[in-house]
């Protein structure tokens, strides 16, 4: 994929050369260390449930989750084409998927870092004497970077379908919130209607996939496959967006 | 060309594109459907916690690779009410955490379900399918073979604390929770909470995985025609529920009618010979002897009539006879009861009923310490007893199981259930249940088979109205019988914990100061400093 470095490049330098990245980081990591410290608190002091709770064992994560990738993917595409900057990229030697998969790949970049904020944690009360497992908590960043991953693709294909960032927020904000409450509510509606439909939303569960393995501390090669395999739908999908500019005029 | 033919040409183009995008969109999708299905199919996990909290016991790895086909856990549970709710909470999530251990680890051959208590119809209708009933439990199936395992009692093991009024005591009865009263209840003593003291699930659930799914079912042969209890029969003497537990146990049952054919069968695993009211013929005992002789396994229980009417050639003559040598006693196993106004009294039929707690129960024998681990007691209602067991003439041992406790005292005829010591009626403990491993025969291939006997002092052990309370033992007592002994000895789940002692150190200030203020503020300071450096 010609050109995707520097789209990648220039998205991660775009990010982080902006005061808005530092006051996000500002304001992640202030609700991620309260949840922290109140967990702590409740746990007696007990370190990996309450690393695992700000991590995907928690609302709060999920509520982090569920918002933030969208507000950080919804200029990527919808601003870049109001601007008329999408034109001029899509007319450069740069091909259509490297431009939507280097702005997805800055933008889960930036959300492992913001989990990455858990190493941290660990660090510190490493040094107060009681190491987290730090097993434990690697598996968990790594299953919270691969649901950004994925929520991010979804947010950039929301960005590609809509021209105002805010809609294109909205709307990706949406389809998060279905993706992981449908399979939920599925499993909550009783009788073989509900059986069949829970049966066939396993196969978009991701909430059931990331607590199944990476929540515990275990790698599993079918959940990071069932990761792999959605944000790679959704980046093909955004690319054909995108690519339907071309020729729907 | 006209420009509307134009404009009709780049309208099919684009339609024609957009159906290709949306194709293309669809296989995408398909892929990744196909994607997850075939991952699931062939994975690996690597367990990347300090305690190998991830990772199975080798044996229960072992159990689960031999699955011969996939295996259903069905989990009935019901939150407990305050102030047990915190409690059940805890049982349970450390059950649902090993369930879900077992399941992501043999996706294919283990399928865990759920049932919401809410859902009733679906319960009743499952439960139906099962034949079991009642909560807080959960069936393990494999094929048509079952077994039931209780989240209180066995699964779990809980300190019940003090429930300080008897309506919350009543409550725990009625759930089913029972000892409660036996180990902590004081009247009057303030309130003390349940804790969770030991989760077993580990070495219990792979056990009932191995029976589940270990291959011929044992046969158990009850001997008929001799006026034996019906086994079948819905009656309180009869036998129908005794019959439901061990089919529900995974045993095959049949009938062996001496009168019809001489020889026990050969495919009997365990020779049931409970009540008989006529006595045997000698060809039926000298079949009987040369199958226990031969290794066979028998479990026995006169009939009290058998001892009262002095009748021979009975089951009592049959145990008295090599190679079982155990002599039963006549008289009735008694014991003072407590009365409505807290007095111990004899003389009353009530003294015949026995509950026996754990102190009554053999603590190292496979076949009772399980039951004193989970505080178990059974039943005796007008019970015989054996005589002291101990080294015996063939040299093979005979280990007393079930012992009354030290106060009773046989109860000699004319019964009048009132403890005399001049008819000869002392207070010691009474042997009720007795275990032997007959002498071993070489057989022909040189295999070398003792024979088992479980002799039980009172058939009214195994009827209707005592096999609730006895269930657990029963079970057991066949189990060893058949040498389906599934003694696994796995080692509980540790799971990864490290704590911060916050009473002792300065940890939480260090903390606080330095995950609210520290961290964040580092944040807004670069985050200005870029602000300002754009502005200027």
């Amino acid at each position: 994929m010609k050109g995707f470095g520097a789209i990648y490049r220039r998205e991660l330098a775009g990010l982080f050369l902006a005061p808005l990245a530092w006051v996000l980081f500002f304001l992640v990591l202030l609700y991620q260390a309260y949840f922290f410290l109140l967990v702590l608190d409740t746990k007696g002091g007990e370190v990996n449930g309450s690393l695992a709770f700000v991590l995907g064992g928690g609302t709060p994560f999920w509520l982090l989750t569920l918002f933030l990738p969208p507000l950080l993917t919804m200029r990527m595409i919808s601003e870049e084409s109001r601007s008329g900057l999408l034109e001029f990229l899509l007319t450069a030697p740069v091909a259509d998927a490297a431009v939507v998969s280097g702005k997805a790949l800055a933008a889960a970049t930036f959300l492992a870092l913001v989990w990455a904020s858990a190493f941290l944690f660990g660090a510190l009360t490493a040094l107060l004497g009681a190491p987290p497992d730090w097993g434990l908590v690697f598996a968990a960043w790594l299953g919270a970077s691969l649901v950004s991953a994925l929520f991010s693709a979804l947010g950039l294909v929301s960005s590609a379908l809509f021209s105002t960032p805010l809609l294109a927020a909205f709307m990706a904000i949406l389809v998060n919130i279905a993706l992981f409450a449908l399979p939920f509510l599925a499993r909550s509606w009783r009788g073989t209607g509900g059986a069949v439909l829970a049966r066939a939303l396993e196969y978009t569960d991701v909430l059931g996939h990331y607590q199944g393995s990476f929540l515990s501390g275990a790698l599993d090669s079918a959940h990071c496959a069932f990761f792999l395999a959605w944000t790679a739908a959704a980046l093909f999908l955004a690319v054909r967006v995108v690519e339907s500019r071309r020729w729907l005029g | 060309m006209t420009m509307a033919g134009m404009s009709a040409r780049n309208r099919w183009a684009r339609l024609g594109l957009g159906l290709r995008a949306g194709l293309a969109v669809l296989l995408c999708v398909g892929a990744a459907v196909l994607a997850v299905d075939l991952s699931d199919w062939r994975y690996v996990r690597f367990d990347l916690t300090a305690a190998e909290s991830n990772t199975l016991d080798p044996a229960v790895a072992d159990v689960l690779d031999k699955l011969p086909e996939p295996v259903v856990v069905d989990v009935f549970l019901r939150s407990l009410d305050y102030p047990y709710d915190a409690v059940f909470q805890q049982a349970k999530a450390r059950l649902l955490g090993w369930l879900a251990l077992l399941q992501q680890a043999r996706r294919a051959q283990f399928e865990v379900r759920l049932h919401d208590p809410k859902d009733f119809e679906t319960i009743k209708e499952r439960q139906r399918a099962l034949g079991t009933e009642g909560s807080n439990k959960l069936v393990v199936s494999c094929g048509e073979r079952r077994d039931e395992l209780e989240l209180f009692g066995e699964l779990c093991t809980i300190d019940w604390g003090n429930p300080s009024d008897e309506r919350l005591l009543r409550y725990l009865l009625q759930q089913g929770i029972a000892g409660v009263v036996e180990r902590g209840w004081k009247p009057g003593l303030p309130f003390r909470a349940a804790e969770l003291r030991a989760f077993h699930g580990e070495e219990l659930l792979t056990e009932a995985l191995l029976k589940v799914s270990s291959g011929r079912a044992p046969k158990i042969y009850f001997g008929k025609g001799h006026g034996e209890p019906a086994l079948d029969g819905g009656a309180p003497g009869d036998f129908s529920r005794l019959k439901g537990a061990l089919e529900r146990d995974g045993f095959e049952l049949a009938e062996w009618d001496p009168l019809r054919a001489p020889g026990v069968p050969a495919d009997c695993d365990v020779l049931a010979l409970i009540g008989a009211h006529q006595p045997y013929q000698e060809r039926t005992r000298a079949a009987i002897r040369s199958y226990a002789e031969a290794g066979g396994r028998v479990l026995a229980a006169p009939d009290l009539s058998e001892l009262n009417e002095g009748r021979a050639g009975g089951i009592v003559d049959l145990l008295k006879e090599s190679p079982f040598g155990i002599v039963t006693r006549p008289g009735i196993v008694c014991q003072p009861f407590v009365d409505y106004t807290g007095q111990r009294v004899d003389g009353s039929e009530d003294c015949a009923w026995l509950l026996i707690d754990e102190r009554g129960l053999q603590p190292t024998h496979p076949l009772t310490e399980p039951l004193r681990q989970r505080g178990r007691r059974v039943k005796f209602t007008f019970s015989a007893s054996f005589e002291s067991a101990g080294l015996q003439a063939d040299s093979a041992l005979a280990l007393p199981l079930i012992s009354s406790p030290s106060d009773a005292w046989r109860d000699l005829a004319p019964y009048d259930f009132r403890h005399d010591p001049a008819k000869g009626e002392k207070r010691e403990r009474h042997t009720l249940v007795t275990a032997k491993e007959l002498r071993a025969l070489k057989a022909e291939d040189g295999s070398v088979k003792r024979g088992r006997l479980v002799a039980v002092a009172s058939a009214f052990f195994f009827d209707n109205e005592s096999i609730d309370v006895n269930r657990d033992f029963v079970l057991n007592a066949c189990n060893w019988l058949a040498e389906r002994e599934f003694l696994l000895r796995v080692s509980p789940q540790k799971k990864s914990e490290s704590f911060l002692d916050f009473q002792r150190s300065r940890a939480r200030p260090i903390l606080t100061y330095s995950l609210l203020l520290g961290l964040p503020g580092v944040c807004a300071a670069i985050g200005l400093a870029i602000f300002l450096r754009r502005r200027s």
